[in-house]
């Protein structure tokens, strides 16, 4: 038992403690930080949905996944749950459950549950996803999560317009689920409010780009020529130094040179605004025939295009015009200057970009390359007549891509349209070759007449040796502890 | 908990011969297979025309990392076991490894790994070894225990009972996390490929190191050994929220150790800080979550156990501990690779504190104290060059530029930290005066104040204050020091421990007159 003076002294303990409690609680609560803002706005609770139309614009690119092929049939097993569950047979529900075993008959299955070839299940699921779409989006049947609305920057910034906050941006990549490859370099940035590539940026397409000033980063020649040539370099908000943007209107691809370096740096689809009024001036593009579905409410109505004049992401060059390496040391010189010391002189950039894109103006034909190279000596403008031939990419995944070419001539220049920088080596064959710069900013090598095997390895020196020191240390430092039973 | 981890008799690097031969021939295997399967994801049946030395890189890679996994595996074994578990039977636990040849799926693998290592402990322990385990371990694990159980009930964004809500569903315009995630996800389907990358080719052609993207080999590793599928947004959901959840729970129990073994706060202290650590607002966790997304989340997790080890490394002298420190804190590039400034500041603090801990330290020689340091700064250094060279190489040799970004050196406004700044300012002058009342006035505290002291110098000196100032203005230079919030949760972690300290305090002077068995009682209450 405590006497009456310490229980007493026990209270004023706890009173002060409590009042220490609920300065801290008073000072540092709310923990609005560890609370999702979507059960203010979804009070609902109702899920959010990724559209099988968005999975299936990523998973069918990367075949060699099976674990996607097993996601796909459980969305549509799990749809099969749904339009068959009991009591709920109304006659909306009939007119999915008919469509959808209908589509199921014409390739000669009952239930997608059994269905164990893969290419059927791929096959059934391009044919049914915007039903199945619909349906989980069809305000009559299921609860619809209200943050699917898409709101201008300026609402926001204003912040006057809380409730309404951002589209579920992953359901996006539906956007380019009608892109013939994986390896077709997608410009998602369309609007500088409305970014797609990086902001969105959950492709699985490998090859999705965006010109993304966040990032902070890049290559000097790569970021100078061919990130908006020529144009929106300009200190860009709170940047300090002169960055690219990341808008795009349709006046970038009508514009000669614009397009020409939007080409040669192999820009296969990208997108505007439907709105926008240079759409039908254009030239060498087909429409992607994708969209989102309805429910999500943008700012704009979007839709993509494949750049049918683009280089791609590998080729073989037509016409080689050959320079010499000296005649680009200064600009190139100039434009890391510039780069390097945020854009103090914009005016040298400026002018040694210019005589760059004056060397790049003069190819004239697809595939025509400047190589920075001596000539060889039979020709020094190196025009061919026949085509030099066709490039199968094998596969790009990280520091490794793989190709297959067929040169129809004695030799031929392979152009593997990714920045060049130190630590890429490349084998022909099997054996090692040299790399050489194409266009100023990409990869080039020589193949030999016939069928060739390049591979292309990422491995600089720089990462190899740091990560052998780091990961030593982190093994000395474990083996740092007597062991019992050692030698 | 922390002593009986860290402590060891005698240093002794050498392995038994015949476990490493095993763990090395298992990892040899298990790399032939990664390997294969690395090329086969680019292009099958290809591994005749790939370049032999390349493929020997990567499974000397692999052979790598499953020894540092053996390493680990074998010093908490070993601990926990009281060194009754040997290296060989911990060797032969990876030997399920070489069954990937038999397509037996990564989670089963690891799965039976995880069971073997737990019956080999199971095997070797005995009553009294449990009684030791329960006297080390058990009330921190208690303590754990709690903080998991409240996060997991009160941490609505990403605790487990809310994973299926949108990471995406937040304030702001510009998606941030999609931002922050877009290139985490990117090594999210990458993983999937069998290649653990930093190369993105997604920025405009293979832009490689760059020091905004994120990645993460824990969630790359998780990603692999359970077969998610690429093209699920909801399984990548999951991954990140478990990895913040995990973060948040270590970081508060982090911060408890920290003030229970390197401050030597009494329990119930350490586990009020561990609380602030995981559940402050305004500008701890808001800044973590609700305006960098998580970007720097990992950086701070770690800070409290950097802290942790170095004071113990001064407080015993050894070099152990030192070595540790400097793993913890680098641990950041491992689990979730912060934004680059998450990974300077908190290195930038954590050398300020041990260079303190130098300067206050008077136990030892003063030789031996700056030996401790640079064990420590070295060991951090090591183990981040894998991820910090390549950037500085790249731009050093000026094939990549990265341009930085300055704002806001005109409107620094100190609303966020005002609660806290408050705080230090009554706070330690009590405390200090209390500190020397107890005649305690001990090297954690010192450090620690000197660190509050210094960072409200910096914050509160006026609107363009102090180091800011003078980057800004006489070198031009900004790299984000401007956006104070960023740096200030390092203050807002050292005013935590001088408040608790001079809690502590006020508490130990009443030690005579409230029993410990009153304190039980008011911990149940509480």
């Amino acid at each position: 038992m405590l006497s009456t003076q310490t229980s007493r002294r026990q209270m004023l303990w706890y009173v002060f403690l409590s009042l220490v409690i609920i300065y801290f609680i008073g000072s540092i609560f709310p923990i609005s930080a560890l609370q999702s803002k979507e059960l203010d706005d979804n009070p609902g609770k109702c899920p959010y949905y990724i559209t099988l139309q968005s999975i299936l614009a990523n998973s069918t690119l990367l075949a060699s996944d099976k674990a996607n092929i097993k996601l796909i049939q459980t969305r549509l097993v799990q749809f099969e749950r749904d339009i068959n569950r009991s009591g709920s047979v109304s006659s909306v529900i009939s007119a999915y459950k008919n469509n959808y075993y209908q589509t199921l008959s014409h390739y000669g299955v009952n239930t997608i549950n059994t269905v164990s070839n893969e290419n059927l299940i791929l096959a059934i699921a391009r044919n049914t996803d915007t039903m199945v779409d619909n349906y989980y989006l069809d305000t009559n049947i299921n609860c619809i999560n209200p943050l699917y609305t898409w709101h201008t920057w300026h609402t926001i910034r204003n912040n006057t317009d809380k409730n309404s906050r951002r589209i579920l941006q992953y359901n996006l990549a539906s956007l380019y689920d009608q892109i013939p490859n994986r390896y077709m370099r997608i410009v998602g940035a369309s609007l500088d409010e409305f970014q797609l590539g990086v902001f969105s940026g959950f492709f699985v397409n490998n090859q999705t780009t965006s010109l993304n000033i966040q990032l902070m980063t890049g290559m000097p020649m790569l970021t100078a020529l061919y990130v908006l040539p020529g144009c929106e370099f300009a200190n860009m908000g709170t940047y300090q130094a002169a960055v690219p943007w990341n808008s795009f209107y349709s006046k970038y691809f009508i514009d000669p040179l614009l397009r020409k370096i939007i080409n040669i740096s192999g820009i296969d689809v990208f997108t505007l605004e439907t709105s926008d009024p240079g759409l039908d001036k254009i030239p060498g593009v087909t429409k992607v025939p994708s969209s989102l579905n309805k429910v999500f409410v943008l700012a704009e109505e979007l839709h993509s295009y494949i750049n049918t004049e683009s280089y791609g992401m590998a080729y073989l060059a037509n016409n080689i015009l050959y320079v010499n390496p000296k005649e680009v040391k200064q600009p190139e010189k100039e434009i890391k200057h510039d780069f390097a010391d945020g854009g103090v002189d914009i005016w040298k950039f400026v002018r040694a970009t210019t005589e760059l894109y004056g060397k790049l103006n003069q190819l004239k034909e697809k595939h025509d390359i400047i190589l920075e190279a001596s000539p060889p000596v039979e020709s020094s403008h190196d025009v061919m007549v026949k085509p030099a031939g066709s490039v199968t990419i094998n596969g790009i995944v990280g520091e490794r891509a793989m190709f297959t070419t067929n040169c129809l001539r004695e030799d031929c220049t392979f152009v593997f349209n990714t920045a060049k920088a130190p630590g890429w080596h490349v084998f022909v064959n099997g054996k090692s070759a040299k790399v050489e710069r194409a266009n100023f900013a990409f990869m080039a090598t020589t193949v030999p007449n016939g069928h060739a095997i390049v591979w292309f390895i990422y491995q600089s020196w720089a990462s190899f040796v740091s990560y052998l020191l780091s990961m030593f240390c982190l093994i000395s430092v474990f083996f740092r502890v007597k062991a019992v039973g050692d030698d | 908990m922390i002593t009986a981890l860290f402590d060891s008799k005698k240093i002794n690097p050498i392995v038994s011969s015949t476990a490493f031969w095993l763990i090395s021939f298992i990892a040899i295997v298990f790399g032939y297979w990664f390997a294969i399967n690395q090329i086969n994801a680019v292009s099958h049946n290809e591994l005749a025309s790939y370049p032999k030395e390349f493929f020997m890189i990567t499974v000397f890679k692999c052979y790598l990392t499953i020894i540092a996994f053996y390493g680990l595996s074998r010093f908490v074994l070993q601990k926990l076991s009281a060194e009754k578990l040997t290296s060989l039977p911990i060797a032969l636990s990876f030997a399920p490894l070489i069954i990937v040849f038999a397509n037996y799926p990564l989670y089963w693998i690891v799965g039976m790994i995880g069971i073997l290592q737990c019956l080999f402990l199971l095997a070797v322990l005995n009553k009294a070894d449990y009684n030791r385990l329960a006297s080390n371990y058990l009330n921190d694990g208690l303590v754990f225990l709690s903080f998991f159980l409240l996060h997991f009930i009160f941490t609505t964004r990403f605790s487990p009972l809310h994973w299926n809500m949108s990471i995406l569903a937040a304030d702001g315009y510009y998606t941030d996390e999609a931002l922050v995630l877009s290139p985490m996800f990117r090594g999210y389907v990458l993983a999937k490929q069998f290649a653990f990358s930093f190369l993105d080719h997604s920025q405009w052609a293979g832009i490689m190191h760059t020091p905004f993207l994120l990645n993460s080999p824990l969630m790359q590793l998780i990603t692999l050994v359970f077969d998610l599928p690429s093209a699920s947004f909801e399984a990548f959901h999951v991954v990140v929220m478990t990895l913040y959840f995990i973060l948040i729970v270590i970081g508060s129990f982090g911060f408890y150790l920290f003030l229970k073994y390197a401050a030597k706060l009494h329990m119930l202290f350490a586990v009020w800080g561990g609380i602030l650590f995981g559940f402050s607002g305004s500008p701890l966790i808001d800044v973590i979550m609700g305006i960098d997304n998580g970007v720097f989340f990992s950086s701070y997790a770690v800070f409290p156990y950097a802290l942790l080890l170095i004071s113990l490394a001064f407080e015993k002298n050894s070099k152990t501990y030192a070595l540790w420190a400097g793993v913890a804190l680098a641990m950041q590039l491992f689990i979730f690779a912060p934004h680059p400034e998450g990974l300077l500041y908190s290195a930038l603090f954590y050398f300020y504190y041990a260079l303190a801990l130098v300067i206050f330290t008077s136990q030892i020689e003063l030789k031996q104290r700056i030996n401790l340091f640079i064990s420590s700064a070295i060991t951090f250094v090591t183990l981040t060059a894998f991820d910090v060279v390549p950037i500085l190489f790249d731009n050093l040799t000026g094939n990549m530029y990265v341009v930085g970004h300055v704002g806001d050196i005109k409107t620094i406004t100190i609303e966020l930290i005002q609660p806290y700044i408050n705080v230090v300012l009554i706070a330690l002058p009590i405390s200090f005066l209390l500190q020397i009342l107890r005649k305690n006035l001990a090297p954690v505290y010192l450090s620690s104040a000197l660190l509050a002291a210094s960072m409200i110098l910096f914050l509160v000196a006026g609107r363009q204050a102090g180091f800011m100032t003078f980057m800004a203005n006489f070198l031009h230079f900004g790299i984000h020091f401007t956006y104070y919030w960023r740096f200030g949760i390092y203050f807002c972690i050292a005013a935590f421990t001088i408040v608790l300290f001079a809690l502590d305090a006020i508490a130990s002077l009443s030690y005579q007159w409230v029993s410990s068995r009153d304190f039980r009682l008011f911990g149940r209450v509480v």
